[in-house]
C-alpha cells in the first residue's frame, strides 16, 4: 500500500510562505471556536524517525493560544504506567472538552515499536487493534474530533536525513544509536505500519498519509487537513464556521457598536 | 420472567452463624489480600444497589481486617471538576488500581445506565451505547489480569421503607437519609427496569454480576465475603488455612488413623507450607 505513495510531492517555499499565515490564522480561530463549543480534539502523529513530526508540531502550535492545547510526547511506558491496563496512560491524557491534545507518537506504538522490537508478546499486540478501534469509536461518539497522521518517507530519505543531522553539531543529538537500529529494520516497520493503517482505518477516525519528503508540502497538508477536520466537527455542532474569520468578527462588532449607538 | 423477581429475599443467617462465618471469611480474605499483593494482581470490587440496601455496611465488613495499604474505597457521587469535562469513564480510569491493589467502588460506572438514565443526565443514545462501552472497558481490565467483582445489593421495596423509617427515627443514622432518597424511592419501578436491563446486558464471563439477597444484613455480608474469598482463592490458586468449617474439626483428630483423611491432612499441610506467610 505505502509503495503507491507519491513521495515526490512538493510545494515551493514561496508558495507555502504565502499560504501559511492565513492557515495559521484559521487554525487559531477554530481553536477558539472549539473551546467555546466544548469540542475535544485529538491530533496524533505517527511516522518514521526524522520524518518531521517535531517540526510540524512546532509550526502547528506557533500561532495557537497555548491555553487551549497540550502536546504529549510519548515514549516507553514508565513503571507506574505498566502497572495499569496498556491504554491507561492515554486515557489520562485525553483533552478536556474544548481543548486540543496533540500526541507526538501515541497508542499506536503498541502495534509499531512494541511489536517490531518484541517488547510486547504477539497475543497482546494482536488484541490492541480491537482495543484501539473500540477506544477511538468511544471517543468519536462522545464528540471528540480525531485526526491521525502517518508521516511517510522512504528508507533512502531517512538515511539521507540521519547523515545530514549527524554532520551538524547542533542537530546531532537527534540521531541516537537506536534510530540506526530502527533504520535497519525499515522493512519490518513498514509491514507493521501497513497492517496498522489497514486495521485501524475507520469512518470516525481516518488516517491521513502524508508524503513527507518535502517539508513545505508536509506542513501544508497537515495544516489543511486539521483545518478541514475542525471545521467539519464544528459545523456538525451547529457552529457557523464562516463567521469565525477576523473580518467577520470585526464586522459583527461594528454592527453591535452601531446598534448600541442608535439605541 | 424478570431476574429480580426470582431473588429469594427470605434467606437469612442466625446471629451465631453470622458471627462464626463472618470472622472465618474475614481472616481468609486478609490472607488472600496478601496474595493479591504478592502475585501483583489488580482487583476491582463494585457495589451497586438500592438506597439503604447495605452497601456501606458490607464494605465496612469487607475491609475490617484488611491491611489498609492494600486497598482504597471510592465513594462515587456526581462528577466534578476534570471528571466533568471528560468522557464519563475518565472518573474511573483515573481511579483504577495498580497491580497488587484492591479498589472498592461504592457506586460506579453503572451510574450511567441507572441514575443518569432515569434522571435524564445523559441522552438516550448515550446510555444505550454505555452497555457496550462498559463491557469493552471491563474486558480491557480483565485482559490485563484484573479480578472483577460486581455486586447488586437487592432488597424489597417494603424493606427499604422499613430502613428509611428506622434511619429517620434513629438520631445517629438520620444523616444517611436525604430527601433525594425519598424521591428515588418514588421512581422504584423505573429503576427496577433499568437494573434488569443492566444485569442482562453487562453480565459477562469475565465480569459477572452477583446478586446479593439483602433483606437480611447478615446473609448479605457473608454472601459478599464468601464470593470474594471463593473467587480470589480460585484466581490466585491459594487456599486460606482458616477456611475449614468448625464442624469438621472433630473429624480432624480421627483423620490421622484413616488413609484417605490422612492424605487430605497432608495436602492441607503442604498448602500451608507453600504460603509465604505460613513459613517458620
Amino acid at each position: 500500500m505505502l509503495e503507491k505513495i507519491d513521495l515526490t510531492k512538493k510545494l515551493k517555499k514561496k508558495e507555502w510562505k504565502a499560504l501559511r499565515p492565513a492557515l495559521q490564522q484559521q487554525l487559531y480561530d477554530l481553536e477558539r471556536a472549539g473551546f467555546e463549543a466544548g469540542m475535544p480534539t485529538i491530533i496524533l502523529f505517527e511516522g518514521w524517525d526524522a520524518a518531521g513530526k517535531g517540526t510540524t508540531i512546532n509550526m502547528l502550535t506557533q500561532r495557537l493560544d497555548p491555553r487551549g492545547f497540550r502536546v504529549w510526547p510519548i515514549r516507553a511506558a514508565r513503571t507506574y504506567e505498566q502497572n495499569r491496563p496498556w491504554l491507561w496512560r492515554f486515557w489520562l491524557k485525553l483533552p478536556n472538552r474544548g481543548e486540543i491534545a496533540i500526541f507526538d507518537r501515541s497508542w499506536y506504538g503498541r502495534v509499531l515499536v512494541e511489536r517490531v522490537e518484541r517488547l510486547t508478546p504477539e497475543q497482546e499486540w494482536q488484541k490492541a487493534y480491537r482495543d484501539i478501534v473500540d477506544f477511538e469509536q468511544m471517543l468519536a461518539e462522545d464528540g471528540h474530533v480525531l485526526v491521525k497522521f502517518w508521516l511517510h518517507i522512504s528508507k533512502e530519505e531517512q538515511r539521507r536525513r540521519f547523515r545530514r543531522l549527524e554532520k551538524d553539531p547542533l542537530l546531532a543529538w537527534h540521531v541516537a544509536p537506536e534510530d540506526w537500529e530502527h533504520h535497519r529494520k525499515y522493512d519490518e516497520y513498514l509491514l507493521a505500519a501497513e497492517e496498522m493503517l489497514e486495521r485501524t482505518e475507520t469512518e470516525w477516525a481516518p488516517w491521513t498519509i502524508v508524503e513527507a519528503t518535502d517539508q513545505e508540502y508536509t506542513q501544508w497538508k497537515v495544516m489543511q487537513t486539521i483545518v478541514d477536520a475542525l471545521g467539519r466537527g464544528l459545523r456538525a455542532r451547529g457552529v457557523d464556521t464562516d463567521a469565525l474569520s477576523a473580518e467577520a468578527m470585526a464586522a459583527k462588532a461594528a454592527e453591535k457598536r452601531s446598534a448600541n449607538g442608535q439605541g | 420472567m424478570s431476574i429480580l423477581s426470582q431473588v429469594d429475599l427470605s434467606l437469612a443467617l442466625t446471629p451465631k452463624e453470622y458471627e462464626e462465618q463472618l470472622i472465618r471469611h474475614q481472616v481468609a480474605l486478609s490472607q488472600l489480600a496478601y496474595q493479591v499483593y504478592v502475585q501483583k494482581r489488580p482487583v476491582v470490587i463494585v457495589f451497586e444497589g438500592w438506597d439503604a440496601a447495605g452497601k456501606g455496611g458490607v464494605i465496612k465488613r469487607l475491609t475490617e481486617r484488611l491491611d489498609p495499604r492494600g486497598y482504597v474505597v471510592y465513594p462515587i457521587a456526581a462528577p466534578a471538576g476534570e471528571d466533568k469535562t471528560h468522557h464519563y469513564l475518565y472518573r474511573f480510569w483515573r481511579r483504577l488500581p495498580e497491580r497488587g491493589q484492591i479498589a472498592i467502588f461504592d457506586r460506579s460506572w453503572y451510574g450511567r445506565v441507572m441514575v443518569e438514565r432515569i434522571e435524564g443526565f445523559c441522552s438516550e443514545a448515550e446510555w444505550k451505547r454505555a452497555y457496550r462501552e462498559i463491557n469493552q472497558f471491563e474486558r480491557q481490565l480483565a485482559d490485563f489480569g484484573t479480578i472483577i467483582f460486581k455486586f447488586w445489593m437487592h432488597i424489597s421495596k417494603d424493606e427499604q421503607l422499613r430502613r428509611f423509617q428506622e434511619r429517620q427515627n434513629t438520631p445517629y443514622k438520620a444523616w444517611k437519609l436525604t430527601a433525594e432518597d425519598w424521591r428515588n424511592r418514588e421512581k422504584w419501578d423505573q429503576y427496577e427496569l433499568a437494573v434488569e436491563e443492566m444485569l442482562l446486558k453487562t453480565s459477562t464471563v469475565t465480569a459477572p454480576w452477583t446478586i446479593v439477597e439483602g433483606n437480611d444484613k447478615s446473609w448479605a455480608r457473608v454472601k459478599v465475603l464468601k464470593t470474594v474469598v471463593d473467587t480470589l482463592s480460585r484466581e490466585l490458586d491459594y487456599q486460606p488455612d482458616i477456611l475449614m468449617p468448625k464442624a469438621e474439626k472433630p473429624q480432624k483428630k480421627k483423620a490421622a488413623r484413616t488413609g484417605t483423611q490422612g492424605e487430605v491432612a497432608a495436602k492441607r499441610k503442604k498448602t500451608s507450607q507453600a504460603s509465604p506467610d505460613a513459613d517458620h
